[in-house]
């Protein structure tokens, strides 16, 4: 009888199968034990965290270190990946021709049409002409009311521009209702002296004159040619409760697109893709030129920047020199990013095209025969190189009740997507793909515009709820939960995240459902199209359909939707998929350490 | 006025003069709530704020007194208010008293009455 513990070092998790073996029986397996890894993956400092799930293992099954005959150890994966993200289009407003913003209280209601003039100015206004009020942040709201009632019936008023949140409350005193616009924070780079129109829309409402070209061309009597030059503005103005336009010589509103550079792919053939044109097309163009052995992308370019920094984060992780690191596979998303308005004045924002991109390269094969080596001499066991890591997640998701041959397995990491699938006749194809869990959280914080990725990761992970009153929350699903504290402040209207630790209050301003619908479908976008393009790649035919069962495995098949984003998918192909229960009590948690204990066996 | 108004009662202690709360109210007159003021002998702010809740019909009642701001809702016992903050710590953080009082009532997202 011999005892064998099977490890497998994740990026993220060392798991152990421990098992008891005797010639001619099934393995009996003692124990199983899952910690943090310990440094990167195929490094001397992993042996720490194998040490700390091996006693784990041991104290759970009531065994000593001494006992064990043989550890097996998984030959890692030899891919990591990474992302980065890139802007390609890009809002810019000149002159300072519009504001256009949702402040929670502006004031008043309607369209006032006037020249601009700074309120400490108004002495010197004409009569007759009619004027829009601009205000800093010096002049209190009792003054800014007092000045303008004082000029009423000789000087038309007809709107104000503020810079503090007092807009009701200088509407609450003036004398003549007006529509007014606050928190305005860059009030100093309102041109003065110019014909500009203010609209504040009803509660509930949204703007419609400002926001629709031949409104503003009936405002400030415009030419047709002036008319079509202000689309831009009034495009960029819809969804607003409150906004401005100031008619200035040159003033203008552009998208511009910022030119991104093309990507190369050298596979058995070699093909240059424009980003600028999507990821549909270069994911089109990445699979015609058949196994990637590089992808490149254009010098002094955004992508050639961003596909820079992957190689730079790769050399480090791998200790070579970034010049030699090959990317050997690529996914590309389209995504919508909010970003700040260039020449904005009350911090708009606009959503601009961006391409995200996760790329994988492969990594030094030797590195887990050094590990090997290393531990053998330190634990005084013997410690060998199991087979390849994909082989050994079959063999371990094989144990899945209800599981049988021909099996795919799909690993969902962080970094990367591998699949393997094992045939009828025992023959093994595996691949590895960019794009993961880490890919999941880019999307989610740029498209939400998060400032930490820790938010994003938050929000990838737990469902959301929204904080209703001092004792209940309701549910994404709608349910409502209650509580016999009141909720604190912090949390109080928010839309928070059900961290297992206590609710996180998130920094949006997006309702909840706009929030879930951006996960679902970050998650959508790189799970399915990667389990789709993986089984493609295994399928002995080169069709999802022909594969008859997948087990779904790896950190992201913990995920409480991805897995039914995934086995929904693949039901439209007639694939059975979930996710796996190894040995019917390990859930999707560790296949390799039990593939490894299991391979053994099989080889003597 | 009629006690039948929704709005967010407010009570203050007789010794608090009007200009000190002036900043309170604004938070609430720019939020767009109505409140109805009260002055009272009582000197805890803590029982000011707790009856000025069960009078309103909003539910949500502040108490002023010995330098305190307190907010709490109907439905907190008196010694357990939900916010309570120093008065007349600045312009800005006394409006943003006010505003949170009525920012309860409008279910919206409260402001850090304590942050700078």
């Amino acid at each position: 009888m011999a005892l064998i513990a099977g490890i497998d070092i994740g990026n993220a998790t060392t798991e152990v199968a421990l098992a008891e073996l005797s010639a001619g029986a099934t393995p009996v397996f003692v124990a199983s034990s899952i910690v943090a890894t310990t440094g990167i993956k195929g490094t001397a400092q992993n042996t720490q965290g194998v040490f700390q799930a091996l006693t784990v293992a041991l104290e759970a099954a009531g065994r000593s270190l001494a006992e064990i005959d043989l550890i097996r150890i998984n030959e890692a994966a030899p891919v990591i990946g990474d992302v980065a993200m890139e802007t390609i289009s890009e809002t810019i407003i000149t002159e300072s021709t519009m504001i256009g913003h949702n402040p929670t209280t502006p004031g008043g209601l309607g369209i006032g049409v006037g020249t601009t003039i700074e309120i400490g100015n108004l002495g010197r206004a004409v009569a007759g002409t009619p004027y829009i009020v601009v205000v800093d942040r010096s002049y209190t709201f009792d003054d800014v009311a007092s000045r303008i009632n004082a000029v009423n019936g000789a000087i038309d008023v007809t709107g104000a521009i503020l810079q503090r949140d007092d807009g009701v409350l200088i509407h609450n005193r003036l004398a003549r209702k007006i529509p007014i616009v606050d928190e305005v924070s860059l009030i100093e780079k309102v041109p003065i002296g110019m014909l500009a129109a203010i609209e504040v829309a009803e509660v509930g409402r949204i703007i419609e004159t400002l926001a629709n070209p031949y409104g503003i061309a009936t405002l400030f009597d415009l030419t047709p040619d002036e008319t079509a030059s202000v689309v831009p503005m009034a495009r960029s103005l819809v969804g607003n409760r409150s906004a401005v336009v100031i008619k200035t010589p040159k003033g203008d509103v552009t998208e511009r697109r910022i030119p991104a550079g093309w990507l190369q792919f050298i596979g058995d053939r070699t093909a240059e893709v424009d980003v600028d044109r999507g990821a549909e097309e270069i994911m089109r163009v990445a699979g015609n030129v058949g196994p990637i052995r590089n992808v490149r992308g254009e010098p002094g370019t955004n992508v050639g920047g961003m596909m820079e920094k992957v190689r730079v984060v790769m050399g480090r992780l791998t200790d070579r020199d970034p010049a030699g690191i090959e990317v050997t596979d690529l996914l590309a998303v389209d995504t919508q990013v909010p970003q700040k308005v260039t020449g904005g004045l009350a911090g708009e924002f606009s959503l601009e095209a961006a391409v995200g991109i996760a790329a994988m390269v492969k990594a030094d094969r030797l590195q887990m025969q050094r590990l090997a080596h290393d531990m053998t001499v330190q634990f005084g066991i013997p410690v060998e190189v199991g087979g390849v890591e994909a082989d050994m997640a079959v063999r371990g998701a094989l144990t899945t009740p209800g599981s049988s041959i021909p099996i795919a397995i799909l690993d969902m990491g962080a970094g990367s997507t591998d699949a393997c699938v094992l045939r009828g006749d025992g023959v093994a194809h595996s691949i590895h793909l960019a794009g993961a869990g880490n890919m999941v959280t880019l999307l989610i914080q740029s498209e939400l515009g998060l400032e930490s990725s820790e938010d994003a990761e938050n929000v990838k992970r737990y469902p959301l709820a929204r904080v209703e009153t001092l004792f209940n929350i309701r549910h994404e699903d709608g349910t409502v939960e209650f509580f016999d504290n009141p909720l604190p402040p912090h949390v109080f209207a928010r839309t928070v995240v059900l961290h297992p630790e206590g609710m996180i209050p998130l920094p949006l301003r997006q309702p909840l459902e706009v929030i879930r619908q951006v996960r679902i479908r970050a998650k959508q976008r790189v799970f399915v199209t990667n389990a789709l393009r993986a089984l493609c790649a295994v399928s002995p035919t080169s069709n999802v359909r022909d594969i008859a069962h997948v087990v779904l495995v790896g950190g992201s098949a913990l995920d409480f939707e991805i897995p039914q984003l995934v086995t929904k998918a693949l039901g439209e192909y007639r694939v059975v998929a979930g996710r796996a229960n190894i040995r019917g009590t390990e859930g999707p948690r560790n296949a390799v350490a039990t593939g490894l204990v299991l391979a053994w066996e099989e080889q003597r | 006025m009629s006690n039948d108004r929704p709005s967010i009662r407010l009570r203050i202690n007789d010794r608090v003069d009007q200009a000190s709360i002036a900043e309170v109210l604004h938070g609430i007159e720019e939020e767009g709530v109505p409140v109805e003021l009260t002055r009272h002998a009582e000197l805890n702010p803590l029982l000011l704020a707790h009856e000025a809740s069960l009078e309103s019909r909003l539910g949500i009642g502040i108490g002023i007194s010995l330098e305190y701001v307190v907010i709490t809702t109907e439905k907190l016992p008196a010694g357990r208010p939900y916010l309570a903050a120093v008065l007349n710590r600045s312009d800005s953080s006394d409006r943003k008293a006010g505003a949170n009082a009525a920012r309860l009532v409008k279910r919206m997202p409260l402001s850090d009455m304590n942050a700078e």
